[in-house]
């Protein structure tokens, strides 16, 4: 069975281990792989993709040197092989121009701003994940315990 | 205008010819002590004046405000053309004499009659000091006016540096107490479980908590990765154990122990235990990053109540070199400096100045792995202010960045503990404009270079 991934890319280690403890809720069903910088992630999701695999969901910082997190998911949002990825980003640094950028171009599904919440956090992943799933036709029966189930049933109506 | 330019106008045939013929006669001839009055603010002037030695200067006393010195007459220079010709005759200065001075003059009632040959000829030869008189206004004018600009652009930009450091202090204050709770309570309590983990655990584990807590997590994102698939290369394990074992860096043989034994549970708890560890280890690191942003937030904030005294700005250029050492270990600082440039200011404030310099430029050379980082730090004495040059080898500044470099919140900066907000540059500026001083920056590829200039005192 192909793997789900979830990617998070996040430049400061500490930030990156609060993302991984929160979202260890999925552990299990779904893969996640950590990034320190956008052209690691690159690499990643070409050798994710290289497998048959699916890349579920990305969480990105945006102020990252080198390139940042609005334009890495506005190029990834270029490549038809990542376009139903879902692309959230993460930051409390975002200026509204690189936000109404990034929504023009249709870079992001979520925007979430630091510091934030654990739950909150879960909930989103969970809710893009699931939408991700049955956009992809992937059966949803074997991530069902971390799926968002209300989303769920509205997608299957 | 410069009086020099003044006394200049004046000179020539037209000068010669007032001087012999209105301003020659013993009896219009007045010696002045120092504070006599020849013309009145608002009172009919009817004649000119010659000041033929010593110094006059023009007062004007606008409604509910300070006199105001408006020009100064040097010899050979005239007073009271403005208000002699003009129809109302009123003087628009006061004019004093600020020395010992004698002055000719010439009475409205001495001059001939219109149209007559005399009166020609004194009007072609007044012609020219009236001329070099708006001229003179005029540059006024001009002069006053870039001067209010100046001033307002000055006290714009003070005010602005003025609120923004009230607000920092501030916030500064609120943060301050609340970040040291936080950084205390966290050694605190990491005390507390260090000593209970090392009397509880088994040492294999507890091995493990100290890991986390003194080093964090030390492999790379795609460092763990590849020792994760080397991992699974050699021993049968799931993503996620495996993952786990190479977080936790752990030595071959002993994995190979462990799944020898069957005990893939400890795998489990070693990593638990590491994971407590990290925590405490970044949340040690982010205390200190934030005691770091708030400390240079007050930095920027804080009002000087430090007394002024007299030091040499080499010194506290060799005194801020002493301070960064540890970040300059690696990079060759030259230093071409002279001595004996005494300035009168806070000479911490200055010696911060040159840290924020250094230490920018430090960084910058680290972060890009420049080849042969060199930092030169040159001082030279000028005629009326003294200029320090900040030269670095780096990169150079990306010029979309340049033109608010010195803006509080403008970092390139972003990793873990050397992050400075970006408040650094804006720290130089506000300390050096304060001391009457400016700064510039000139970048370009492996050429850039901050230069303080600081007048003397």
């Amino acid at each position: 069975m192909e793997k789900i991934y979830i990617l998070c890319i996040e430049d400061q280690s500490e930030v990156l281990h609060s993302v991984l403890e929160h979202l260890s809720f999925f552990e299990g069903h779904i893969t996640i792989e950590e990034c320190e910088s956008t052209a690691e992630a690159k690499q990643l999701i070409n050798e994710i993709d290289g497998e048959g695999d699916y890349v579920g969901v990305i969480v990105s910082d945006h102020a990252m040197p080198v390139q940042t997190g609005v334009e890495f998911l506005i190029e990834l949002n270029n490549d038809f092989r990542f376009v139903d990825t879902k692309k959230i980003l993460l930051t409390g640094q975002a200026t509204h121009m690189d936000t109404i950028q990034a929504i023009n171009q249709a870079a992001i599904d979520k925007y979430i701003e630091k510091p934030w919440k654990k739950e909150h956090l879960v909930e989103l992943v969970s809710t893009m994940l699931t939408e991700f799933i049955i956009k992809k036709g992937i059966p949803y029966e074997p991530f069902l315990q971390v799926l968002d189930k209300p989303r769920l049933f509205e997608l299957l109506k | 205008m410069t009086d020099a330019q003044h006394i200049k106008e004046h000179d020539g045939p037209s000068q010669s010819w007032l001087k012999e013929n209105l301003f020659s006669n013993p009896d219009q001839r007045m010696v002045l002590e120092k504070g006599d009055i020849i013309l009145t603010q608002g009172v009919q002037n009817q004649r000119l004046y010659y000041l033929e030695s010593g110094q006059l200067s023009g007062y004007y006393q606008p409604e509910n405000d300070e006199v105001m010195n408006l020009f100064t007459i040097k010899p050979h220079m005239l007073a009271g053309i403005y208000s002699f010709f003009y129809s109302k005759g009123s003087s628009y200065t006061t004019v004093k004499a600020d020395k010992p001075s004698i002055v000719y003059y010439f009475d409205k009632s001495d001059l001939s009659e219109e149209g007559s040959e005399q009166h020609n000829e004194f009007l072609k030869h007044i012609l020219p000091s009236i001329v070099n008189e708006i001229y003179f206004r005029q540059m006024r004018l001009v002069q006053s006016t870039t001067e209010k600009h100046i001033a307002l652009k000055q006290l714009y930009k003070a005010e602005k540096m003025a609120t923004l450091g009230q607000l920092a202090a501030g916030l500064a204050h609120e943060l301050n107490n609340a970040i040291g709770v936080l950084h205390n309570k966290t050694n605190w309590i990491t005390e507390k479980v260090k000593a209970y983990f090392s009397s509880q655990l088994d040492k294999n584990v507890y091995k493990y908590f100290e890991k986390g807590l003194q080093n964090g997590q030390e492999l790379s994102t795609s460092e763990l990765r590849s020792r994760k698939k080397a991992i699974q290369k050699k021993v049968k394990m799931d993503d996620i154990a495996a993952k786990k074992a190479a977080r936790l860096d752990i030595e071959d043989q002993e994995l190979n122990q462990i799944i020898h034994n069957g005990n893939i549970s400890d795998l489990e708890q070693m990593s638990n235990f590491w994971e407590v560890g990290l925590a405490l280890h970044d949340m040690s690191i982010a205390a200190d990053h934030t005691s770091h942003v708030v400390k240079s937030i007050k930095e920027l904030g804080a009002q000087d109540h430090k007394k002024a005294e007299e030091f040499d700005l080499n010194v506290s250029i060799s005194k801020a070199l002493a301070l960064v050492k540890s970040l300059t270990n690696n990079i060759e600082v030259k230093l071409d400096l002279e001595t004996n440039m005494l300035i009168t200011a806070n000479e911490g404030k200055f010696i911060q100045v040159w840290i924020n310099l250094i230490k920018n430029a430090a960084e910058v050379l680290i972060q890009n792995n420049t080849t042969d980082p060199e930092i030169t730090i040159t001082s030279l004495t000028r005629s009326n202010e003294y200029d320090i040059f900040v030269h670095d080898n780096g990169p150079g500044i990306p010029t979309d960045i340049m033109t608010n470099i010195f803006q509080p919140e403008m970092t390139t900066k972003v990793s873990g503990i050397s992050f400075g907000m970006g408040l650094g540059l804006s720290i130089v500026e506000r300390i050096v404009v304060a001391a009457g001083g400016s700064v510039t920056v000139s970048s370009e590829p492996g050429n850039t270079t901050f230069k303080v200039s600081i007048p003397k005192s």
